[in-house]
């Protein structure tokens, strides 16, 4: 697993709910998401900037499971 | 008691963002004292630890939920309910990168919990790798970090889960001391922002969301040479030799976090509960905001909480009562508890109007016509 920054300009648009899912659904295709906000608005441009933290996996990190001694 | 119509506990989240600069609760656990003032007016209040820890400083509040910023935004989402314990059993996990030295203290506070607040810990696991925290500040001004090997928490976490029956997760991972920066420098004297923050955050983050277990971190540093010009917002951090005994503190009774398949109790708590949020006005452009600003839930932001952001309520679009300070937010949350439109404690009423329904608007106060 890797961690990963990102950081997007998108569309602003109302209500909150439809930006929300606008927000999810542009950082899906870039990993699983893991902490995001809203950093920015530019209400005169019509814009929001967004940073988040995504992990992409990279190989199974979990190990074989050992017997408590 | 006065009988509350509703006759359910109202319920009361205080966000302040990690991070991000916050005049109030950016710094050693300063946010405190209103999550104190706030416990006061409330039935419960859910928070998370950003505003509850002050390293070796913190005060046990009976009707706080601590709540970690990842599970807090799942509730928010109504994903995740909160279901109240008594006593959860913490595993502990030492980053393998911490000096020896260090790393007995940090045990030795795990120890004190134990024999002195009777807490319940399993024992602690090293992680198989060095964690390799690493630090930046993002170009909002918001800090970030990452470790390179979150594979190595998982595993130490999936141990202490499936072999000592963690019920509770404390992280602490050797940080970069960085004690000649500006960064640091600046914190101390009670300005700037916590260059730590965006890293403590993305290591409880990865634990919660893979276990659903509650979550905090304490960060592992040497001590620093004294300051006389030491701010009191971050004196706290500097008391003692860790960051350690407020976590364990929070997580000893931090809610169980639950989804909508488990069999739901009567004491367990969903979003479609929360009365209130209470949230910087500069810093609304957080997950949880958004996704209650979509349900009945009464947003409060508060002005004097300046923050290095400016994303604001009503540049979203979300319903807001805005307030100066968090000492007029508890009033105004004693007012909304009890029925009162918070408008009528001002001095400022003014009349009703009428509604035209083909404008959409309400027509001034000639009420002769």
């Amino acid at each position: 697993m890797q961690t990963h920054f990102l950081s997007l300009e998108l569309d602003l648009c109302h209500p909150a709910s439809a930006l929300q899912r606008r927000i999810l659904d542009a950082l899906q295709p870039m990993g699983d998401p893991l902490r995001w906000a809203i950093v920015a608005v530019e209400p005169e441009r019509g814009k929001v900037t967004v940073e988040a933290v995504v992990t992409r996996e990279t190989e199974p990190w979990i190990s074989v499971v050992t017997t408590w001694v | 008691m006065s009988l509350d119509p509703v006759r359910r506990p109202y319920t009361a989240i205080l966000i302040v963002p990690t991070g991000v600069g916050a005049a109030i609760g950016g710094y050693a656990g300063d946010a405190l004292p209103v999550a104190r003032g706030l416990s006061q007016v409330v039935d419960r209040l859910i928070t998370h630890p950003n505003v509850l820890n002050g390293a070796q400083l913190y005060w046990p509040l009976s009707n706080a939920l601590y709540t970690e910023g990842y599970g807090l935004d799942q509730f928010a989402a109504g994903e995740w309910g909160l279901r109240p314990v008594r006593q959860n059993r913490i595993g502990l996990v030492l980053d393998q990168a911490i000096e020896p030295d260090l790393r007995l203290r940090h045990l030795q506070v795990a120890d004190a919990a134990k024999a002195t607040l009777g807490l319940s810990l399993t024992d602690y696991v090293m992680t198989d790798q060095p964690l390799g925290v690493t630090l930046k500040t993002a170009d909002s001004g918001t800090t970030w970090g990452t470790i390179q090997h979150p594979d190595s928490l998982l595993r130490a976490v999936e141990k202490l889960k499936h072999d000592a029956k963690a019920e509770a997760i404390a992280v602490v991972a050797r940080f970069p001391d960085d004690v000649g920066s500006l960064a640091l420098q600046e914190y101390r004297h009670g300005q700037g922002v916590d260059c730590l923050a965006g890293a403590e955050a993305i290591i409880s983050h990865l634990v919660v969301r893979t276990f659903r277990l509650p979550c905090a971190h304490a960060p592992a540093l040497s001590p620093l040479p004294i300051d006389p010009d030491l701010s009191p917002r971050s004196a706290a951090e500097e008391l003692g030799y860790t960051f350690l005994p407020c976590v364990l503190v929070g997580l000893s009774q931090a809610p169980q976090l639950i989804d909508r398949h488990s069999r739901l109790q009567s004491t367990d708590i969903w979003a479609e509960q929360v009365d209130v949020l209470v949230v910087p006005e500069t810093a609304c452009g957080g997950s949880a905001v958004l996704s209650l600003s979509q349900t009945p839930t009464q947003i409060i932001t508060v002005r004097e909480n300046t923050t290095q952001l400016h994303v604001t309520a009503d540049q979203l679009g979300i319903a807001r009562l805005s307030v100066h300070s968090y000492l007029e937010a508890i009033g105004a949350i004693a007012a909304l508890r009890s029925g009162l439109n918070p408008q009528s404690l001002t001095a400022q009423i003014d009349p009703i109007r009428l509604y035209d329904q083909s404008s959409g608007e309400s027509i001034g106060s000639n009420r002769l016509h």
